[in-house]
């Protein structure tokens, strides 16, 4: 009776581990409508959890694995789609993405990334590099990710496209590329509210600084609320607006290019958080230790006349989610006030690699995308969806067609401005960002402490982060 | 004497209401985010931003709708149910049984081996990714229901171990030694007259092991990559990105997530209760 129990148990404990288990074979059953390639890498990640071995053993195409977000409502994860679509499409037979679809924020991917990276089980394309910058460092570092000079140089169609300044970042002292260079970058500026504009008697989007705190004061005085702002997620909205204006001398720029600063305290630098502090005079009672949602909803409500931000807000202007409708065309496009925008990617950022943990063809499969990505087509289908601007390859008649008219507006602002810096979030260290501004942001906000003492702990952050990574 | 019984009475009444209003607000506290968790589902997301903590103006449903049509929610739902029962009935199975050896025999180590045992609840989930993705991928059951259902179980060891020894602890062992007498051996005692006795205990683990499972968010993102592996916590994080947000469906999502963890509850609390109490006398 005892031994019967104990191997029924037994039984019963293995039935429910093997039901549960084995599943990789059977992915082609499930039911998610976004698609095949959602049918994600866990196949390759297994093949490439030991020594590469060859990927197209049986003459199917090879695998290339790689994750993505599929998140929110903004326009990238339509790009995204639309990219791995053609790409399999046109390499059908020969290389097939498989795109593990991560619910979320790409905080989410590089959590994820970090795992498989201490695992040795990077998947093929390495992405969400540039938004922290200390990541991509550690993989290259670590001879992580392959060197992709050889396939540039040998692609002089690849080399066309890129932007030069991209291209010199992206390449080491010792002449090596672990990041492809970016073929397009996005400029942050500013959007407003044309009926609250006309409302308050501000005919045009103030051109000087001086003449934006004028229209705030106006605004203020009609009973609109000038700007919607947050500090949490690093303060985004109110940082932009400031960090742009470091484009406009030759100090700011040279600080704005600097990778890890760690001296904050330069007179620019305090400039911008004086303009930090003295937009929250113009915004709402919810900015101080409010997001970004209720910054967003404050301006699709109309709530507030203005909010700083790049081209992949514009969807959702016009989703009756977030807006009531009809709310897009009251709105308008400026570079912030000088003509001054933040820049995001494109001229010094990381942006994709590819994983040394993968088989040889899958790597090539991998460079064979980045190389896809930088097509003209490709660069064009950004350009019209998210509001990318290239330099190099200019957008057909057809294509301006299709754009949205706040995207039109925001294409042509672009080429008039006087100045741009990138963007902060991927030049300063993930201490001073992820620890110091959240809270000490707040706290010089409301007056708890000084932009003395804020900077001092700035500096003390990023100091940190240097002895720890040198 | 009549005038000491009214004060008496007016006292009672007194220390009566102050515990009403205590159990109220301690009512309020607990239900009052799952009330406004459920009108949010049926706002739009300029209602949940700018007045939270009204009635929807004009309830609507677009928010299940959008959260079906955005993932396989009865498939997630299915993912989530298997994994957190299966979960439950194997810590179950093994922590009774362990919980039992550890409070009734006696051998070298055993304190320190339930010390030991017990210390995991002491490491941070977070501090265990790597060697956790390591094991689970060698075991060949990355991105598998078993790999969830195996981490799952480990998770829950501690809190197993804890609840059940300790009730273990607090039955008198001359119910043991009666059953020994009338011939019934260590295995017939423990599956026929402590496990049956133990219901209290075993209750409280599982509504604890199932609610951790059925929530659990972490490693689900990181030790699964299919969409038929995936569970309904994930289903939160599609309607949140860096620059976009979509709270209504992310609300109704939430609602249908936290129903079956909260029927669970209900319909265990009187043994979770009891063995509070039990666990409570003797630890």
């Amino acid at each position: 009776m005892k031994k019967l129990f104990a191997a029924l148990l037994a039984l019963a404990l293995v039935m429910t581990l093997a039901a549960c288990g084995g599943t990789n074979s059977s992915s082609s059953q499930q039911t998610e409508s976004s698609s095949k390639t959602s049918q994600a890498g866990s196949e390759s990640s297994e093949t490439a959890s030991s020594e590469p071995e060859p990927a197209a053993a049986s003459g199917e195409a090879v695998k290339v694995s790689m994750l993505s977000t599929n998140g929110g409502n903004d326009s990238n994860t339509e790009l995204v789609k639309y990219r791995i679509e053609e790409f399999n499409k046109k390499y059908a037979g020969q290389y097939e993405l498989e795109v593990e679809w991560i619910p979320g924020v790409a905080e989410d991917i590089r959590t994820k990334l970090k795992m498989l990276n201490a695992a040795n089980d990077l998947p093929a394309i390495v992405g969400e590099m540039g938004a922290e910058p200390a990541f991509a460092d550690l993989l290259m570092r670590n001879n992580r990710l392959i060197d992709l000079m050889p396939y540039f140089e040998a692609s002089p169609e690849w080399q066309e496209t890129c932007i030069p300044e991209s291209i010199a970042y992206n390449t080491t002292e010792d002449g090596k590329m672990f990041s492809a260079p970016n073929t397009t970058a996005a400029y942050a500026g500013m959007y407003y509210n044309k009926e609250l504009f006309a409302k308050a008697g501000i005919e045009k989007f103030p051109e000087t600084l001086e003449d934006f705190w004028d229209a705030c004061e106006t605004l203020k005085a009609a009973g609109i609320t000038p700007i919607s702002l947050h500090t949490t997620e690093t303060g985004w909205c109110p940082m932009i607006f400031a960090t742009a204006r470091l484009a406009l001398t030759d100090a700011g720029k040279e600080f704005s290019s600097q990778m890890y600063p760690t001296n904050f305290d330069t007179p620019e630098v305090r400039e911008t958080f004086e303009i930090v502090k003295r937009l929250f005079d113009y915004s709402t009672a919810d900015a101080v230790g409010g997001n970004y949602a209720l910054a967003a909803n404050n301006f699709a409500s109309g709530n507030t006349a203005m909010i700083p931000n790049g081209p992949w807000m514009i969807p959702g202007l016009s989703d009756p989610q977030f807006a009531p409708e009809g709310f897009a065309a009251k709105v308008g496009y400026a570079a912030y006030p000088d003509k001054v925008m933040i820049t995001t990617g494109g001229y010094e950022g990381y942006s994709q690699g590819v994983s040394v943990d993968v088989p040889k063809e899958a790597q090539e499969g991998a460079v064979e995308y980045l190389k896809f990505l930088a097509t003209p087509e490709m660069i064009r289908k950004s350009c019209v969806t998210t509001g990318d601007i290239s330099p190099i390859v200019s957008l057909t008649e057809e294509d301006l067609e299709q754009m949205d008219p706040i995207m039109k507006e925001y294409s042509s602002v672009v080429p008039t401005l006087a100045g741009s810096v990138p963007n902060y979030q991927g030049h300063w260290d993930p201490i001073t960002q992820n620890e110091v501004i959240p809270t000490e942001l707040v706290n010089y906000i409301t007056e708890k402490i000084t932009l003395d003492e804020l900077l001092q702990k700035m500096n003390e952050a990023a100091e940190k982060y240097a002895a720890e990574n040198n | 004497m009549a005038n000491k019984k009214i004060k008496r009475d007016v006292s009672s009444r007194v220390y009566r209401a102050i515990g009403y209003v205590f159990m109220a607000f301690v009512v309020l506290i607990s239900i009052a985010p799952l009330i406004w968790v459920f009108l949010s589902s049926f706002k739009t997301n300029n209602e949940i931003l700018e007045s939270a903590f009204t009635i929807p103006k004009t309830p609507s449903f677009v928010g299940y709708q959008i959260a079906f049509e955005t993932a396989n929610i009865p498939m997630r739902f299915l993912t989530s149910l298997l994994v957190a029962t299966a979960t439950t009935v194997i810590s179950l199975i093994i922590y009774s049984m362990a919980a039992y050896v550890l409070a009734r025999c006696k051998f070298r180590l055993r304190g320190a081996v339930f010390a030991l045992l017990i210390s995991s609840m002491l490491i941070p989930s977070n501090a265990m990714i790597q060697p956790i993705y390591s094991t689970v991928q060698a075991l060949g059951l990355y991105d598998t229901k078993a790999g969830l259902i195996l981490i799952y179980t480990g998770f829950s060891m501690s809190m197993c171990l804890f609840l059940m020894r300790s009730f273990f602890l607090s039955i008198p062992k001359e119910l043991e030694e009666a059953a020994y007498i009338e011939g019934a051996g260590f295995y017939r005692t423990f599956f026929k007259i402590m496990l049956p006795i133990s219901k209290p205990a075993l209750a409280s683990s599982a509504v604890m092991t199932f609610i951790g499972a059925w929530n659990e968010l972490l490693y689900a993102l990181l030790l699964t990559s299919k969409e038929v592996n995936r569970t309904l916590p994930l289903t939160m994080k599609y309607f949140t990105s860096m620059f976009s947000f979509n709270y209504t469906p992310m609300f109704a999502a939430l609602v249908m997530c936290i129903v079956p963890t909260i029927l669970v509850y209900v319909l265990l609390q009187n043994q979770i209760m009891e063995s509070m109490v039990a666990g409570a006398m003797k630890g």
